[in-house]
C-alpha cells in the first residue's frame, strides 16, 4: 500500500492559539470549505487532510487541531512533535488572545522541532466594528517574532487559502533546500505487520 | 462529533479522573468515546503521573517531592539524584517507570484499534543480552541463533529445538506441563526437556524477563511463547519502545484521544477532598465539582509489603555496541546469583539517543530489581559496574581482534558469522584505559501498592500503580476493570466507528502491486528453507 501513495510531499501542520479564536473554523474552511458559527467549542476534530498542487508537486497537508486541550493549556507534548509548520492564531476582536500569542510562541519553541515554519494569523478580520487589534499591531508582533503575518476570516472566507498555501510553500522550499536526505527513521509502522497470521511459524 | 461548552471550567461531570497515568488515561479515553462526560485532572503540571517521563527540571522537583514524607502521595521514595553540571534540562526525558511493548500484546492491539498509535512513534528492540561469566552474551532468540551458536552442544541444541517447538503450542498441550502448574519453571525445563542451567537462565530471565527461576511454569511458558511469536511481526525483533518515554507517552496519546471525544483536561490541579456520599469534589483552589457517577483515582493507595529498587544512569557513550544494527535499544539481564549472590535478576533497559530521551552520543540505562533496601541498591551498583566495564571494553576502537577460521560459523546461505563467545573471552582479558562519564545518576525505591479497603457501593475506584514488570502485562485488563465498574460492561470498550480521516487507505483505487505479491511468494519459499534447515539439524542429531 505504501507504494501507491498519491502525493509527493506529506506535511504535518498544527493550529495553536487561545480557545475561541477560530482555529477549527479555519481548518474546516480550508479542508472542507465549510463554516460553522461559533459558541461551539470544537471537539471531535483530530486532524483533517487536504492535498494541493504546488509547483507541479502533490502536497498532502495533514492539519492537526488542538482537540480543546488549549483551553486549560494541557496540550500534549506529542502534539508538537513532527510538526513542519505551525499556524499561530489570534482573534482580532480579542486583545487577550493577541497578547497570549507570545506564550504560545514560547510553547512552540519549547516543544516543536527546530526550524519549524510558523505563520501568525489574525482571524475574524471581517468583523471591523469589533476589532481590538490593528493590522499594524499584528505586523509588529510578527516582526518581533520573526515570522510572516496574515489577517484572515474563516467566516467570510478571506485569506484562508492563502494562509495555508503560503505556509505549505515555505515548508516545501525548506524541504527542497535540505538537499541531504532526512536521516532514515528506523521507526516501526505498527499498522503494517509483516506476518499478520500465525507468528508461531517463524520460529 | 461536537458538543457545547463554555470557556468557564465545568462544575459537573459524570466521571472525574484524578491522575494521568497509563491505566486512568486508557479508561478516560474509553469512557469519553462511550459518551461519558469526563473531567480529567492531574496535580502535576505534566502528563503521566506515576508513569511520567521528566525533563531534568521536573526530575529535580519530583525527587524533592518523593523525599518529603508529608507531601509524598506516591509509591516512590528514597531518591538520590546526581546531575552533572551544564546539561540542557530539556534535552532529557527520564522515564520513572520504563516499559517495553512486545509486538504481540493486548495493549498494542488497543493502540491500533483506538488509533492512538498515530500519536506515537515506536522503535524496535531486538537485542537481549544475558550476563554470564563476566561478559554479555546475545540471547539466542531463534532457531537460526541456536543453529549458529558455537557454545551449545548438539545435545543442547536438540533439547532447545524440541522445547521451542513445544512452547509455541504449550497452551494446547496441557498434558506436558499441567503437573507443573504453579511450580518453578526451572524444574519443568530440567525434568521435561533436559535443559541445562545456562539455557534455563536465558529462557527465564532474558526471554521471559522474569525475576526468578522459580516463577510459575505457566507464566514463564506464556511469556517465552510471546517472545518467540513476537519475532518477525514487524521485523527481526520481538519488542518495541515508544519514543520520548514509555507509559507516560502512551498515556498522553490516550489523553488526546479522550480530548477528541470531548473529555476536558486540567493539569496542575489538585483535588483536596472528595465526598463519597454526595459525590462533591473540592479542588485546592476551592472550586467545587459535582461528580454524578464515579471518581477514578491513582491517589490514596496504601503501601503493600513488596518493594522495587530502581536506578537510572545517563552515560556519555552511545552504547551502540549493545544495539542491533539500525536500533537504539537493548535489554541486559543479570540472572540471579551473578552479582555476589543476588537473589533476584537485575534487568537493565539501555536506550540510545534514537529513543529521544538523551542527546546524541549518550545513552540512558534503566536498572531495576525486586530486591529491596540497601541490598537492592548494592545489587544495582554491582550491575552498573559490570555494564561500565563491558561498554568500555567493547567500545575501545584501537583494540584488534584476532579472529581465526575456527571462530567463524556459516549460515545455510553461506553468510559467515563470528562466534561472539570466543570474542567475549578474549575481550575479557582486556583492560580499558578510559573511564566512563556519568552525567546523571538516580536511585529510588518503589513500593508495591494496593487499593484501600472500601465499601462496595463507594463512588471511588482506585487504579493500581505501575508494577515492577518491564512489560505492559495486565494494563489493559486493569483499564477494562475500571471501565466496567463505571458502565457495567466491557463489551463496548473502545467500540468506536472512526470516521476515516486518513485517506491513505481510501484514496487510491490502484490494482494490487504485482511486485508485492512476488515478494510474498519469496517469503513463502524462505519459510520452506527454514523447514529444511530444521530437518537438517534434526537429521544431524540422530546420527
Amino acid at each position: 500500500m505504501a507504494s501507491s501513495r498519491n502525493y509527493d510531499i506529506l506535511i504535518k501542520l498544527l493550529l495553536i492559539g487561545d480557545s475561541g479564536v477560530g482555529k477549527s473554523c479555519l481548518l474546516l474552511r480550508f479542508s472542507e470549505d465549510s463554516f460553522t458559527p461559533s459558541f461551539i467549542t470544537t471537539i471531535g476534530i483530530d486532524f483533517k487532510i487536504r492535498t494541493i498542487d504546488l509547483d507541479g508537486k502533490r502536497i498532502k497537508m495533514q492539519i492537526w487541531d488542538t482537540a480543546g486541550q488549549e483551553r486549560f493549556r494541557t496540550i500534549t507534548t506529542a502534539y508538537y512533535r513532527g510538526a513542519m509548520g505551525i499556524l499561530l492564531v489570534y482573534d482580532v476582536t480579542d486583545e487577550k488572545s493577541f497578547n497570549n500569542i507570545r506564550n504560545w510562541f514560547a510553547n512552540v519553541e519549547q516543544h516543536a522541532s527546530e526550524g519549524v515554519n510558523k505563520l501568525l494569523i489574525g482571524n475574524k478580520c471581517d468583523w471591523e466594528e469589533k476589532r481590538a487589534v490593528s493590522t499594524e499591531q499584528g505586523k509588529a508582533l510578527a516582526n518581533e517574532l520573526g515570522i510572516p503575518f496574515i489577517e484572515a476570516s474563516a467566516k467570510a472566507n478571506i485569506n484562508v487559502e492563502e494562509a495555508f498555501v503560503s505556509l505549505a510553500r515555505q515548508i516545501k522550499q525548506r524541504v527542497d533546500l535540505a538537499s541531504e536526505p532526512q536521516p532514515s527513521s528506523s521507526g516501526v509502522d505498527i499498522n503494517n505487520s509483516k506476518s499478520s497470521s500465525g507468528g508461531g511459524k517463524c520460529c | 462529533m461536537s458538543a457545547t461548552s463554555s470557556t468557564a471550567p465545568p462544575d459537573t461531570c459524570d466521571v472525574l479522573v484524578y491522575g494521568s497515568g497509563l491505566v486512568e488515561s486508557i479508561a478516560a479515553a474509553a469512557l469519553a468515546w462511550q459518551g461519558t462526560n469526563v473531567l480529567h485532572l492531574d496535580d502535576n503540571p505534566y502528563y503521566g503521573g506515576l508513569w511520567a517521563s521528566l525533563n531534568l527540571e521536573e526530575l529535580k522537583t519530583w525527587t524533592d517531592k518523593i523525599n518529603n514524607p508529608t507531601a509524598n502521595d506516591t509509591p516512590f521514595s528514597n531518591a538520590y539524584l546526581y546531575i552533572s553540571r551544564n546539561l540542557d534540562p530539556r534535552k532529557y526525558a527520564i522515564d520513572i517507570s520504563p516499559h517495553v511493548l512486545f509486538t504481540r500484546s493486548d495493549l498494542l492491539n488497543l493502540l491500533i484499534q483506538s488509533r492512538v498509535s498515530r500519536y506515537l512513534e515506536f522503535k524496535p528492540l531486538g537485542s537481549f543480552h544475558t550476563f554470564e561469566q563476566d561478559s554479555f552474551e546475545k540471547v539466542p532468540g531463534s532457531k537460526e541463533d541456536i543453529f549458529t551458536s558455537q557454545n551449545l552442544t548438539l545435545l543442547t541444541k536438540r533439547s532447545l529445538m524440541r522445547f521451542m517447538k513445544f512452547v509455541v503450542i504449550w497452551d494446547e498441550t496441557p498434558d506436558v506441563w499441567l503437573e507443573y502448574k504453579g511450580k518453578p519453571i526451572s524444574s519443568f525445563l530440567k525434568d521435561k526437556f533436559s535443559l541445562d542451567q545456562p539455557q534455563i537462565v536465558e529462557l527465564v530471565h532474558s526471554i521471559a524477563l522474569l525475576p526468578s527461576l522459580s516463577s510459575p511454569t505457566e507464566l514463564a511458558l506464556d511469556r517465552i511463547k510471546r517472545y518467540l511469536t513476537s519475532m518477525q511481526v514487524y521485523g527481526n525483533f520481538p519488542a518495541m519502545y515508544s519514543m520520548y518515554g514509555s507509559g507516560g507517552e502512551i498515556a498522553q496519546g490516550f489523553c488526546r484521544s479522550a480530548a477528541v471525544a470531548g473529555a476536558v483536561y486540567r493539569l496542575g490541579t489538585k483535588l483536596s477532598r472528595f465526598d463519597d456520599e454526595s459525590g462533591v469534589a473540592v479542588l485546592e483552589n476551592g472550586e467545587k465539582i459535582k461528580v454524578t457517577e464515579k471518581l477514578i483515582t491513582s491517589h490514596g493507595l496504601v503501601p503493600g509489603d513488596q518493594e522495587i529498587t530502581r536506578m537510572v544512569a545517563v552515560v556519555e557513550k552511545d552504547c551502540k555496541e549493545w544495539f542491533a544494527e539500525g536500533e537504539s535499544a537493548a535489554i541486559v539481564v543479570f540472572p540471579s546469583d551473578t552479582l555476589d549472590g543476588n537473589r533476584y535478576a537485575v534487568q537493565a533497559l539501555v536506550l540510545g539517543s534514537g529513543s529521544g530521551q538523551v542527546p546524541t552520543g549518550q545513552a540512558v540505562w534503566y536498572l531495576s530489581t525486586q530486591e529491596s533496601g540497601e541490598q537492592g541498591r548494592k545489587d544495582l551498583f554491582l550491575a552498573l559496574e559490570k555494564m561500565e566495564e563491558s561498554i568500555l571494553r567493547e567500545s575501545t576502537e584501537d583494540f584488534e581482534f584476532d579472529v581465526s577460521e575456527e571462530d567463524i560459523a556459516y549460515l545455510p546461505n553461506g553468510m559467515p558469522v563470528v562466534s561472539s563467545v570466543r570474542l567475549g573471552e578474549s575481550l575479557r582479558n582486556f583492560t580499558p584505559k578510559e573511564s566512563l562519564k556519568y552525567l546523571l545518576k538516580l536511585t529510588y525505591t518503589q513500593k508495591v501498592t494496593v487499593a484501600p479497603q472500601q465499601n462496595p457501593s463507594s463512588k471511588t475506584i482506585y487504579v493500581p500503580a505501575p508494577s515492577i514488570d518491564i512489560v505492559y502485562d495486565g494494563i489493559l485488563s486493569q483499564a477494562q476493570a475500571v471501565y466496567e465498574s463505571v458502565t457495567g460492561t466491557v463489551e463496548d470498550f473502545f467500540d468506536v466507528d472512526f470516521e476515516d480521516e486518513d485517506d491513505d487507505a481510501t484514496a487510491t483505487g490502484n490494482p494490487p502491486d504485482t511486485s508485492i505479491r512476488d515478494v510474498a511468494d519469496m517469503d513463502d519459499e524462505n519459510l520452506g528453507d527454514h523447514q529444511d534447515f530444521d530437518e537438517e539439524v534434526a537429521g544431524e542429531m540422530t546420527i
